[in-house]
C-alpha cells in the first residue's frame, strides 16, 4: 500500500465540530489524531457563585440536544446535598421526561445522521430523495419524543418546568392521555425500526471493551443506579472521581476520560444495553432476540441497533407510567438546602453524565464539575479508529475515510455542544 | 393562515443570540403572535414546516469579512428556490439549510418562508453581544415589523 493520509477537517453529521487525520506510510500509522475543538470548560466556570436553584437551566443549554440529562444530573447532585430523594409520581414524570429525550435524539441519529453511512448515502437529503416515506416517518416518531419533552419541559426549546425536588408544575391528565395514541403508534414504528437497524450490513469488527453505565436493582437506567462495568466495577457514582480521571490531550482541546489503568472505555446506548438487557421491558427484550441482538455485543457498529432497542424501550416505559400515573400529586417536595458536595449521573442519550457541585451556606455554587459522555468517550473512539485502519489498512483511500467517519458516528459523539455556527455565503446574491 | 417567528440563537455564545434577542423583543411587542425561540436543531424546525404557512427564522451567521458584521441578509424561501445559490456551513449535525433543503424535497416548506440573517463573528462562550449585532438586531426588528405586521 502507498503512502495516503486521511484528512477530514469537520466531520459532517456530527454534533459540534471535529476533525481526524490519518498519516499511513507503507503498511502502518504513522500518526491517527481525532481532533475536537471544546472550548475551554465556559460553563463550569459561569456556574460559579450562581444560586443552585439556577442551576438545572443554565446546565440544559449546554446541549441543545440533550437538556434534560443536564438538567436530571444537576438536580440529582442538588438533592444528594438536600439528602432528598425523589419518589413515586414525581419519580416517574421525571423518567417519562427522560424517555422523551432518548425519543428525540436517538431517532435523529438512527436516520438522519447514522443510517447514512450504512445505506451508502451522502446524507439525509438523499435518503429523503429516495425513501421521503421513510425520512417522513422518522421525523413523526422524533416529533413524538418532542412533545413529551414539551409537555412536562414546559415549552419547545430549553426546558424550564424541572427544578430540584420535582417540577414547578404538573400538565393536566388530559395532556398526557392525548399523547398515548401516538404513543402506541410509536412504540410500532420503533418495532420496525429495530428490524430495520438489524438488517443492516456491518463491518466485520469486535472489539474487547470496558462497558460503563448505570444500573439499577428495578429498571433500566435513566436517572438513578451504581457505575458498573463488564470488567467488574461496582461503584456509588460518588466515587466517579477515584475511578475515572480526565487527561489533557496535546492536539485535542479536548479531555480524555480514562480509567484506573489509564485505559479508554465505552459509555452510551450499547454499553447500557450490554448492561442492563434483563432490565429492558419484555417487549423490548422480546424484539431484541427476535433480530438476534443479544449480549454481549462487541461490535460498535451496531450501536445503531441498540439506539433503536432503546427507542422502542422509551416508547414502551413512556406508555405504562402514562397509564399507571397518579395524577393528584404534588409536584415539587419541599427541603432545605444545607452546605456541602453533591453528585449526580444519569444516562444521558450518549452515555453517563457525571456533575459535582459544591454549595456554600448561602446557596451559591462555589465549584462544579461536568463530565459528559462525548469526553468519556472520545479516547475509545480514537483507539477504534487506530484499530480499524490497521485492520481494513488495503481499503481504498475514500472506502477507509467513509469507514472512518461512520466509526465516529458510532458513538453519536456531541462535541462542541450548545452553539450552532452557521457560516453563510450567498453566491448568486 | 398559520404563522410562527423562529429567534435562532444561544445566549451563552455572544453574538450567537441575535436572533433570540429579536424573538423577546417582537414578543414583548406583540404577546399573542406565535413567537418561539430555538437552538437551531433542523428536525424541530422541519416539524415546524409542516404546520405553518408562514414561518419567518432570525438567525445569526458567520461573516467572512470583518467589515461584514452587523450586515443583514433578507432571504425569501420560494418553492423553486435554488439552494445550490446558498452556502450556509454549520457545526450542527442537522442545520438549519439541511432543514431548508429536506423540506423542499419533502414538499413541506410552508408557502412563506423568510430569513433574516445578521452577519456576526463572536461566536466564543460569553454573554457580550458586539454593538454591530446589536444595531443590525434592532434594524431586523423594525423591518420585520413594517414587512409582516402592517
Amino acid at each position: 500500500m502507498k503512502n495516503k493520509t486521511i484528512k477530514v477537517d469537520y466531520l459532517a453529521r456530527v454534533e459540534g465540530e471535529g476533525s481526524l487525520i490519518v498519516n499511513i506510510k507503507g503498511n502502518k500509522i504513522k500518526d491517527l489524531k481525532f481532533k475536537i475543538f471544546e472550548p475551554p470548560r465556559f460553563f463550569e466556570a459561569f456556574l460559579v457563585g450562581r444560586h443552585y436553584t439556577e442551576v438545572p437551566d443554565i446546565t440544559a443549554r449546554i446541549c441543545g440536544i440533550c437538556p434534560i440529562a443536564y438538567q436530571m444530573s444537576s438536580i440529582h447532585a442538588m438533592e444528594r446535598i438536600a439528602g432528598i430523594k425523589i419518589e413515586g409520581p414525581i419519580r416517574d414524570l421525571r423518567r417519562l421526561i427522560y424517555c422523551g429525550e432518548w425519543i428525540e435524539s436517538h431517532v435523529l441519529h438512527i436516520y438522519l445522521l447514522h443510517a447514512p453511512d450504512f445505506l451508502g448515502y451522502q446524507d439525509a437529503l438523499q435518503i429523503a430523495k429516495d425513501h421521503p416515506d421513510v425520512v417522513k416517518k422518522a421525523l413523526e416518531l422524533k416529533k413524538i419524543g418532542n412533545e413529551i419533552v414539551n409537555l412536562l419541559g414546559g415549552r419547545e426549546i430549553h426546558p424550564i418546568n424541572v427544578r430540584v425536588g420535582g417540577f414547578y408544575s404538573i400538565p393536566t391528565k388530559s395532556e398526557f392521555l392525548l399523547l398515548l395514541e401516538r404513543l402506541k403508534w410509536a412504540r410500532d414504528a420503533a418495532i420496525e425500526t429495530v428490524r430495520w437497524a438489524a438488517s443492516l450490513p456491518f463491518p466485520d469488527f469486535d472489539f474487547d471493551y470496558e462497558f460503563v453505565a448505570l444500573r439499577h436493582p428495578d429498571e433500566y437506567p435513566f436517572n438513578e443506579g451504581r457505575l458498573v462495568s463488564n470488567r467488574g466495577l461496582d461503584i456509588d457514582i460518588s466515587e466517579y472521581e477515584n475511578n475515572f480521571f480526565e487527561e489533557h490531550v496535546a492536539y485535542s482541546n479536548a479531555l480524555h476520560s480514562v480509567n484506573k489503568k489509564g485505559e479508554p472505555y465505552f459509555v452510551g446506548p450499547l454499553a447500557r444495553f450490554n448492561l442492563n438487557f434483563d432490565k429492558l421491558s419484555p417487549l423490548a427484550q422480546e424484539i431484541s432476540k427476535e433480530v438476534d441482538f443479544v449480549p454481549p455485543v462487541t461490535n460498535p457498529f451496531k450501536s445503531i441497533i441498540a439506539r433503536a432497542v432503546e427507542t422502542l424501550y422509551a416508547c414502551d416505559e413512556a406508555i405504562r407510567i402514562i397509564e399507571n400515573m397518579d395524577w393528584n400529586t404534588k409536584p415539587y417536595v419541599d427541603f432545605e438546602m444545607p452546605e456541602g458536595t453533591g453528585y449526580g449521573c444519569t444516562e444521558a442519550p450518549r452515555g453517563i453524565l457525571y456533575h459535582r457541585y459544591k454549595v456554600g451556606k448561602d446557596g451559591l455554587i462555589q465549584s462544579a464539575k461536568i463530565v459528559p459522555p462525548t469526553s468519556q468517550n472520545q479516547k475509545q473512539i480514537e483507539k477504534d479508529l487506530y484499530e480499524f485502519v490497521t485492520k481494513y489498512i488495503n481499503l481504498p483511500k475514500d472506502e477507509l475515510q467513509w469507514k472512518l467517519e461512520q466509526a465516529i458516528r458510532n458513538y453519536d459523539p456531541c462535541i462542541s455542544c450548545a452553539t450552532h455556527f452557521l457560516k453563510l455565503d450567498i453566491i448568486n446574491e | 393562515m398559520k404563522q410562527k417567528i423562529i429567534g435562532i440563537g444561544n445566549d451563552f455564545r455572544s453574538d450567537d443570540a441575535a436572533g433570540l434577542l429579536v424573538a423577546r423583543k417582537l414578543k414583548e411587542l406583540y404577546p399573542d403572535f406565535d413567537i418561539i425561540e430555538s437552538d437551531g436543531n433542523g428536525v424541530d424546525l422541519l416539524s415546524i414546516f409542516q404546520e405553518y404557512d408562514k414561518v419567518i427564522i432570525i438567525d445569526a451567521a458567520i461573516a467572512d469579512n470583518p467589515e461584514d458584521v452587523g450586515q443583514i441578509r433578507e432571504i425569501k424561501i420560494t418553492p423553486d428556490f435554488n439552494f445550490s445559490d446558498i452556502k450556509i456551513f454549520s457545526s450542527h449535525s442537522f442545520s438549519l439549510l439541511e432543514a431548508l433543503k429536506m423540506g423542499k424535497q419533502l414538499s413541506i416548506l410552508p408557502d412563506d418562508l423568510y430569513l433574516y440573517l445578521i452577519l456576526s463573528q463572536n461566536f466564543s462562550f460569553g454573554q457580550e453581544i458586539s454593538e454591530a449585532v446589536k444595531k443590525a438586531s434592532e434594524k431586523i426588528l423594525d423591518i420585520i415589523i413594517k414587512n409582516h405586521f402592517y
